[in-house]
Formats: structure tokens, sequence, C-alpha cells
């Protein structure tokens, strides 16, 4: 009977330690991810010709877009979004032509990526790794997607966008 | 008989009584009345020095004001509002740190009138503790620093260095006054130490509203001397009347308006102070080549060079449009600014800025931002004879001087390709 308890007591003990283990590995690793320092970064609107918004941190527009870009008065949009952090703040003016802005999982949805794929580490070509959190903003116009494959040997979904001629 | 005692020496108190009646109201509007003249006094000068101060946004919140006088003086101190966070040092900082030092700092307003001429003077009165613990500077009054270790340096009206006491429990060790250079000459070994001057703005252009942006505005070297005169306890004060440019101050080791640099490039040719016309995102380093290109007469704009620059550079997989988001985005690999600079610059050797100024010759710098790892690129467009360099910031789109120490990566571009 006192083995028992005494067994049970250092159940108990390994119990809590692997508890404590693991409560100080997890948020080590999670940090390591998120760490992201995005009041570095600058913020970008995308603006359709309808005046809707959506803010982003990696835009995905086609070349002749890209020129369009305009700077905005940062101190009135950090009133208006305290809760957003940046260097400054860019906006693109969309082309009328432009309808809908896709995130990245209506792209991969519009590509039929499969969910099994969808853990993978998402490659944009041109641009560098991008952070979880970017990819959780990302904004694309619709027409600015080329295509989107899986690199399996890679463990990778790779987007490419259309060059502009 | 005991009635008229009694009857005079009421008469007595209440004639006595009357007497420090009158006297202490006297008093009274005596004070009140320097006060509002000191008060006039700090308003005019500072309406005359307006645009050609260095201290901006110390303002003085009179209702704290505090009068005393000794034989000679009546001195009123007043608390400032510093809304610019200003504050100096001992020594150059990593602005990283600025939030620590700034709390060792604290500017005071103080007015002095010489009870037999009338005279007014007045300085910022700074005081800059040693280290943090168990101060209150508030607690440290003109010539009255207590057991105070660290420095009390006054400032002219106009942000001029005026003079300094080093202070150990109280007493002064040592008295140090600004050294103003001739030409860029070498700092001798008569100088002793240097007092940058930093504010931090938060909210402002540079930042966002979570965040500051700490810069250098000002600062020169001093020369010390041990303390001559044994000192009874009170501490130094300062000299002239304090108002700077305008009266015998000295005139400040940063030249007041960074705009005019002693020394400068043809003026017709440079960016225009204060312009709208800022970088757009991170691209310092092409809005500088924009403005050094057009100062050898080139109309080639931001887009031009961006475009360029990433036609040739880009990966073969990737658009001239996403390189060109990307440079804007991220800025120009430090690697890569010697290539950029030489596909659209003659450059030739940089011996000095001073050099390179004289030869008509403008210089592309590197300045330290907030963050070590990043640098920001400006255009050296001048210095000064206290050797301060002249550059325009792309950023601010204004003017601005700094040490020479402070640049690095230094190019000197003799024309446009």
């Amino acid at each position: 009977m006192k083995t028992k308890s005494k067994n049970i007591i250092s159940l108990k003990y390994l119990i809590l330690i692997l508890v404590s283990i693991s409560t100080l590995v997890t948020p080590i690793s999670s940090k390591a991810q998120t760490v992201d320092d995005l009041s570095k970064k600058p913020v970008f609107i995308m603006r359709l010709s309808d005046g809707s918004e959506k803010i982003t941190r990696i835009p995905l527009v086609s070349d002749s877009q890209y020129k369009m870009m305009i700077q905005l008065n940062r101190d009135s949009f950090f009133l208006k979004h305290p809760e957003i952090k940046g260097t400054s703040v860019a906006v693109f003016p969309l082309k009328s032509t432009v309808k809908k802005l896709l995130s990245l999982n209506d792209i991969l949805n519009n590509f039929k990526i499969e969910n099994r794929y969808r853990k993978f580490d998402i490659k944009i070509i041109g641009f560098p790794k991008l952070t979880k959190t970017e990819l959780e903003t990302l904004c694309a116009t619709e027409n600015s997607i080329q295509s989107v494959s899986i690199d399996k040997e890679k463990e990778a979904i790779i987007i490419k966008m259309i060059l502009d001629k | 008989m005991p009635i008229k005692v009694f009857t005079f020496c009421l008469l007595c108190c209440f004639l006595i009584i009357h007497a420090c009646k009158k006297d202490r109201s006297e008093n009274s509007n005596a004070a009140h009345q320097s006060v509002t003249e000191l008060k006039s006094w700090f308003i005019s000068t500072k309406t005359q020095l307006a645009g050609n101060e260095l201290l901006i946004g110390l303002n003085p919140i009179w209702e704290t004001g505090v009068l005393k006088e000794n034989k000679k003086e009546i001195i009123y101190e007043v608390s400032l509002e510093n809304a610019n966070n200003i504050f100096t040092t001992r020594k150059d900082i990593d602005v990283k740190q600025a939030a620590d030092y700034s709390k060792l700092s604290l500017f005071k307003l103080v007015l002095i009138k010489n009870k037999s001429t009338d005279s007014i003077r007045s300085a910022y009165m700074n005081i800059v503790a040693e280290n943090a613990y168990n101060i209150n500077l508030n607690n440290i009054h003109y010539q009255d620093v207590a057991n105070f270790t660290g420095v009390v340096q006054y400032y002219n009206l106009d942000g001029s260095s005026n003079t300094g006491w080093h202070y150990i429990n109280g007493k002064i060790d040592v008295n140090f006054t600004p050294v103003i250079y001739d030409d860029l000459k070498p700092i001798t070994e008569a100088v002793c130490g240097s007092a940058p001057v930093y504010q931090t703005i938060c909210g402002g252009p540079n930042s966002d509203t979570h965040s500051c942006y700490t810069t250098q505005i000002g600062g020169g070297y001093y020369q010390c001397n041990k303390s001559l005169q044994p000192d009874d306890g009170g501490g130094g004060g300062f000299s002239g009347d304090g108002s700077g440019g305008l009266g015998v101050g000295r005139r400040p080791p940063i030249v007041d308006d960074p705009s005019k640099a002693e020394h400068q490039l043809k003026k017709d040719k440079l960016p225009p102070n204060n312009t709208t016309d800022k970088q757009v995102l991170n691209t310092c380093v092409f809005k500088t080549m924009e403005w050094i290109n057009k100062y050898f007469g080139g109309n080639k704009d931001i887009n031009i060079i961006v475009n360029k620059y990433a036609e040739a550079t880009k990966s073969q997989d990737q658009s001239t449009g996403t390189k060109s988001f990307l440079l804007m985005t991220d800025g120009v690999p430090g690697n890569e600014l010697d290539g950029l600079v030489s596909m659209f610059f003659e450059t030739t050797p940089t011996e000095s800025i001073k050099k390179s100024i004289d030869s008509g010759y403008p210089l592309m710098g590197t300045i330290t931002t907030d963050d070590a790892k990043i640098g920001h690129e400006v255009m050296i467009t001048g210095y000064n004879n206290n050797g301060s360099i002249q550059y325009f910031d792309p950023q601010t789109g204004k003017y601005n001087t700094k040490s020479p120490a402070e640049f690095s990566s230094l190019k000197t571009i003799k024309g446009n390709k």
C-alpha cells in the first residue's frame, strides 16, 4: 500500500515536470514563430474603385499598378487606426477593372489547392520568405495571380504572379 | 494711569501691526510687479528670437514660478513644459537608450533681475544627473543644489551654450565653457567633453502614434576649468543676459538654422528646405539620388532610377514591378549601394567632407536610425565652422546638421552618368 502511494506521488511529480517542460517550451517556440515587428514595416491600403478598402502588409498587384502607389499622411491614418503599427502608409488606387480582392485563402481556393497541402510553406516568386503575419494579411487583386502550384519535395506552395509584358 | 498705559500700548500695537501690513503689501506688490516685468521681458525676447531657436517646445508653466531674492537680485525660477522631450547627455548615446537618459535631464527657466540696475537676464537651466537613484531633479534649484552630483548647465534662450558646472555632493568640481571652432580643427587637449542635445518626438512625421523618434538637434564641445573660487555651496550661475544671439551670450556651436550652412553647395540647385517632395516608403537612397541628379542638371526622378535599377538587378523569375516594390519597401541592401550609385553617377574618392563640399561636389552619406542595423541615406550639402555637417534629409524634406563622425559610407558625387 505504501509503495503504491509512493508510485502515485512520483507519477504526479513526473506529470508535473512534463507539464512544466511543455509550458516552458511551447511559448518560446510559438513566440519565435510569431516575432514579426510590424512597427518597422509599411502598411498598404488596397482601394477599389467603389471606395472599399483592405489593409495589408503584402499587396499583390500587377506591375503597372505598383507604379501608382501613393504615400498617405501617416499621422491621420494611425490616429484612425491606433491598433495598427507601421513606418509609413501607402495606398494603391486600383483600376476600375479590378472588382475583387483576394486573401491567401481565396487564392488557394480559386486554384483548388487541397487541404492536405495547406500546411506547406507559402512561397511567392520574387518575394523573400514572408512571415506568418504578413501572409495572414496578404491581399491580391483578382487579376494578379498567374498560377499556384505544389512543390511536394520542398513542401511548398508556389504562387506565381502575372508578369506585365 | 493703568488705563492710559493700556491705551498707549494698544495704540502702539495697532501702529506696528498696521505698519507691518502695509510693508508686506508693498513687498507683495513689488514682487508681483517684478514677476510681470520678468514675464514680459521673456516673452519679448522670445518673440525676437522666433525662428532662430534650438530648444523649441520649452514653454514656461508660469503658475509654477517660485520667486526668491538675495541682496543683489530677484530670481524667478519656472518649470517648463517640454513638448519635444528635449534632453541632454554628457556623451553621445545610442538613441535606443533615449528614454533612460531623458529621465536624467530636466530643463527649468531662470529669470533674474538686478535690483540696482534693473537689468534682466535669463537662461534655461539644465540639470543632468549622473545616476537615476533617489533623485528628484525638481528639487535642484538655481544656486541651490543640496548634495547633488551631476551637471547644471545653462543655455541661452536661442539654445546656444552658456556655461556649466559639475557638482560632486553639492560642491562644484569643474566649470566648463563651450569651445567655438573657427574651422574644422581636430579636437584639442583643452576639450574635455561634449554635451549633445537630443529631442524625442512621438507620433510625429517620423514615427507612428506608438513609437517615438529621437534625434540629435545640437550640442558642442566644452573646455573644462577646475573651479578656482571656493564654493560656498551656492553653486554656479550663468554669464551674459542669456538671450544668446541678441545679448552677450556665445554663439551656438550648432548653427541655429540648419538650412543655412557657412560653407554650402550652390544654393539655387539644392532641394528647397521644408519641401513636401519627400521620400515614399523606404526610398531614402533613391530620393537622395534624385536630388543629386537634379543638382547636376539631370531630370531622372525616383521612378526612373528605381525602375532602371530593378530592371538590371531583378531575378530571372521576378517582375520589374515586384523588384521595384521590394526596393521601395525594404530599402537598398548595404552591399548593393556602391553598384547602384556607380550606375547613375561619376564618383571620386572622399578625402573629407570639407574637401568635397569645397570642390562643389555633393555627397551621399549614411546616418544611423533607431534601429542600429538600418541606415538612412541623406544628401550632404555643406558644413559649418564649428565642425557640424549640413545635410538634406529626404524623409523630413528638411535640412539638418550632425557631427562628421555620424556619417558613414560617404560617396562624393562628381556628376551624372
